[in-house]
């Protein structure tokens, strides 16, 4: 018996190729036969030995398939006609509604994603999802035995020696307010740098705006991004891009506090990693996120761009505040590493193991 | 408002402060909203594109608004404390005297940039062009080939 799974693409700093890998060899762990497979067009270089091209797929009835599914690609197709037991792992599908204007294609997409959701869910043996949040989405289109397995964490890109370069950049005596994660419209990032105008200007001229994170899922955003900066004089907000493992851990290094204002997530994995690093984190209340902080950080909503400043110098600037925060953010994490993924997996397989 | 700290409601008290605070910022005139741009012509003024064609007619109107940098004195950050004071003079008259240098690079800087921009238009107003005539290319041919099969047809 196999157990392979089928993703749509697989890039490096991307959650589900990272959560598709640690499946892959726990599974392996168990003696099962298990491969990554994906449409070569869609894979990063660097993880090419990672994974197999999505033609050599081949299962029997005896296989299971897991296909993590978080937008519409070819590989759907693939699972949805493979002989083995298929499991769906849903990751969320962002709203199109974001992207018109910025990428009509992408939208077109997340709604062709969107549109097909019930439908593979039906068709697919298990349902599982790396959130409640995503679960209650899938129960309200009519999906009803839906599992949560929550999305697994790795530190070791995080234990990594941070990148020389990005520390020597950063660590002046400023403080760095840091944004990790896709440059897309559903983050709103254009609200942090809004707050970061205020904090800077009126608060603290002595600070900086880091956003870490790929800009080629949605260019036009991006260009608005810093058109914006360029409108608010803040030639503190600097747009890092895509950042190797090293670099990630060097970011959260130097990093005063975490922010993210996006309003819809899955889950949100970059809050993990900011609390991991002991870097206070402050999101909005919104998506798979409260999830994701379990009772610990800061989580806020309806705040203007200057509450939203004033909410980060106080959690920067008030040492009680701060060490409040950081002890809630190590106990979720101490609760995180208890977790058993490997039981919870064995159990979610269930019968099927032989 | 919500503000959960290490999941305790924190809205009546923290939240209350930092509305106050936040009230006693915006009306502190002299430093007020960042931005100088008004919102029509500001960079999110993108949000309202509702299409990839439309997104790019705003982008083009707002990069004419930007294609030459302005010359406006800024704020130079000055610390606390006496030495911050020296420091921040030093910074102001440094200024003064390479000002007029500056200004005259900027306009070099300024020119080149409307340039750019009016190459983008010319290059837009081409492809439009283009694009036109070619659709009445084909509508021409459409129209034609209908004529053909319908005896073809009877």
């Amino acid at each position: 018996m196999n157990i392979h799974q089928i993703l749509a693409g697989f890039a490096d700093g991307d959650a589900i190729s990272h959560e598709a890998m640690q499946l892959r060899d726990i599974i392996r762990s168990w003696g099962y036969e298990s491969d990554i497979f994906v449409d070569p067009a869609r894979v990063s270089p660097s993880l090419y030995q990672q994974c197999k091209p999505l033609d050599l797929y081949s299962a029997t009835s005896e296989d299971i398939c897991l296909h993590h599914y978080g937008i519409n690609s070819p590989s759907t197709d693939l699972f949805l006609a493979s002989p083995a037991k298929k499991v769906i792992i849903y990751h969320n599908i962002t709203p199109d509604e974001y992207f018109y204007g910025f990428d009509d294609n992408l939208a077109a997409e997340l709604r062709a994603g969107r549109s097909r959701l019930r439908d593979i869910c039906r068709i697919a043996d298990a349902v599982w999802t790396v959130s409640h949040f995503n679960a209650s989405e899938l129960k309200e289109l009519g999906v009803e035995k839906v599992e949560v397995f929550p999305l697994l964490f790795s530190s070791w890109n995080l234990d990594l020696t941070p990148e020389p370069m990005i520390l020597q950049k950063f660590t002046r005596n400023l403080k760095n307010i840091l944004f990790v994660g896709r440059i897309a419209p559903n983050k709103r990032i254009e609200d942090l740098i809004q707050a970061f105008a205020w904090y800077n200007k009126t608060i603290n001229q002595y600070s900086r705006l880091i956003i870490v994170g790929s800009n080629r899922s949605s260019p036009r955003y991006y260009a608005m991004l810093r058109m914006l900066a360029a409108d608010l004089d803040l030639p503190n907000v600097c747009f890092e891009g895509f950042a190797a493992p090293a670099g990630l851990a060097a970011y959260y290094r130097v990093a005063d506090a975490y922010v993210c204002p996006s309003i819809h997530e899955g889950y949100c994995l970059p809050l993990i990693e900011a609390m991991y690093c002991n870097v206070p984190v402050i999101t909005r209340d919104a998506g798979g996120m409260p999830e994701a902080l379990d009772g610990a950080g800061v989580s806020y909503s309806g705040l203007d761009e200057v509450e939203l400043a004033e909410l980060i110098n106080r959690v920067i600037s008030d040492k009680r505040l701060h060490a409040r925060i950081i002890a809630s953010q190590q106990e979720r994490m101490a609760r995180l590493h208890a977790r058993q993924p490997e039981l919870e997996l064995k159990t979610l397989l269930g019968a099927w193991l032989k | 408002m919500k503000i959960l700290i290490a999941g305790e409601d924190m809205a009546p008290s923290l939240g209350a402060e930092i509305k106050r605070k936040a009230d006693v910022l915006r009306k502190r005139t002299d430093r007020a909203a960042p931005s100088k741009i008004s919102p029509e012509i500001g960079a999110l003024a993108l949000h309202k594109a509702r299409s990839d064609a439309e997104y790019l007619g705003h982008y083009m109107r707002l990069l004419r608004y930007r294609d030459a940098y302005d010359t406006y004195d800024f704020n130079i950050p000055r610390r606390s404390g006496f030495l911050g004071a020296i420091m921040a003079g030093f910074k102001k008259i440094m200024w003064k005297l390479l000002r007029y240098q500056h200004d005259r690079i900027a306009f070099r800087q300024n020119l080149i940039n409307g340039l750019f921009t009016n190459a983008i238009e010319f290059e837009m107003e081409e492809r439009r062009r283009n694009d036109q005539e070619i659709n009445l290319r084909l509508e021409r041919i459409e129209n034609l080939l209908r004529e053909i099969s319908a005896p073809e047809k009877k």
